[in-house]
């Protein structure tokens, strides 16, 4: 006996078919839009609790702004501030000091400094090294020991790239720019 | 009956779940999800302000004691003082022309430099807080190392912050009979900070 209550045994395969497909789309579209409409409740909640924490912020950063203002009203404090940052003040060179060590690597490095000029913390000087008096070797290779050595103990001023060496074996020049590395920078 | 009620569901409920939820998402979700993105952004950048306040205002907090309790003896003070004052062109005149030791008189009234002219500019106000303004100077002097102590006096001991914008000297750590004893003349550039 067929009961009522049993549909599908009364139905062809076709219409099984179209049955089954159809049941999956009505529940696969309303599982769509219970997806779409949680997740715009869940975004609009948390966007509730995102103002809040940008509320919540702007009263913050404003308290400390006013604790900023009420330090800064002392110009000692503002200022003692602004030096202590070293890229807010630019460096005051030494300058006795520093030609004095160009003047001592030169004479280590048994090359010569020719020229010296400092424009916006940067130092530019030509070097000159000159080969033995037999010419055994390039004079090249006394530039190269400079910049490695150079390279190697960096304390106060930084090397640009060298691009050009000129002249002969015998007698090499380059020119070389040395930037100046604000004092609470260095590497200690 | 049930293949009846079936294609009722597909004709007419389907498409309008479905035309619903597109309308929604266009007219509610895009606009909800926006905002969320940028209110997410928006909380980033002022996360980042508020550390950078926090620290600011802690390194004035401690600079503040610091300056407080030990003004007089702090190694700061110095050096804040050469930038705690205002644009005065007399006094920057004073310290480049006539307070160096260099630029003394000698006994039998010679000099060892000359600055044969000074000019001066206001410049710009900076971002933190300071000025800096533009000092140029030619000067006359017996030799390099009188200029190297010149500059060295106005960059490193003058009660003034003075910065070397440009200057040439004529050095060479291998001279070959170069006469030292010639008068050397150059011009020079130099930054003064002061703050308004």
């Amino acid at each position: 006996m067929q009961s009522p209550s049993h549909p599908h045994e009364s139905h062809t395969p076709e219409e099984r078919t179209t049955v089954s497909s159809g049941k999956v789309s009505w529940y696969v579209s309303i599982i769509l839009m219970a997806t779409v409409l949680a997740g715009t409740i869940m975004l609009w909640g948390y966007g509730i609790w995102q103002m809040r924490v940008i509320s919540s912020l702007e009263s913050e950063i404003g308290a400390t702004e006013t604790k900023i203002a009420e330090a800064s009203k002392d110009r000692n404090v503002l200022i003692a501030h602004i030096v202590s940052d070293p890229k807010k003040v630019r460096p005051s060179l030494d300058v006795a000091d520093l030609i004095k060590k160009f003047r001592d690597a030169a004479e280590l490095g048994d090359v010569r400094f020719q020229g010296f000029m400092i424009r916006q913390d940067v130092i530019s000087t030509n070097l000159i090294a000159n080969s033995d008096q037999y010419g055994s070797e390039d004079a090249v290779i006394k530039l190269i020991k400079m910049m490695r050595d150079h390279k190697q103990n960096v304390r106060v001023l930084s090397m640009k790239p060298v691009e050009m060496v000129a002249w002969d074996p015998k007698k090499r020049t380059t020119a070389i720019e040395l930037i100046v590395i604000p004092e609470s920078t260095i590497k200690k | 009956m049930v293949s009846n009620s079936l294609s009722v569901y597909t004709k007419i409920y389907i498409p309008f779940v479905l035309g619903f939820t597109i309308l929604f998402t266009i007219l509610v979700s895009r606009p909800v999800f926006s905002s969320y993105t940028d209110r997410e952004a928006e909380i980033v950048k002022l996360e980042k302000k508020m550390t950078d306040a926090t620290e600011e205002a802690d390194a004035l907090a401690t600079l503040q004691k610091q300056l407080t309790e030990k003004w007089d003896t702090s190694e700061i003070k110095k050096k804040v003082l050469k930038y705690n004052h205002p644009y005065n062109e007399a006094d920057i005149m004073e310290m480049v022309m006539v307070k160096p030791p260099q630029t003394q008189p000698n006994p039998d009234s010679t000099y060892n430099l000359i600055v044969k002219s000074f000019s001066i500019e206001k410049g710009k106000h900076l971002p933190s807080g300071l000025s800096l303004g533009n000092v140029s100077v030619s000067i006359e002097a017996n030799s390099v190392d009188t200029i190297v102590s010149y500059l060295t006096y106005l960059t490193q001991n003058s009660p003034m912050a003075f910065t070397i914008d440009q200057i040439t000297l004529p050095i060479d750590t291998r001279p070959d009979g170069t006469d030292k004893t010639q008068w050397l003349s150059l011009t020079l550039t130099l930054g003064i900070y002061y703050f308004d």
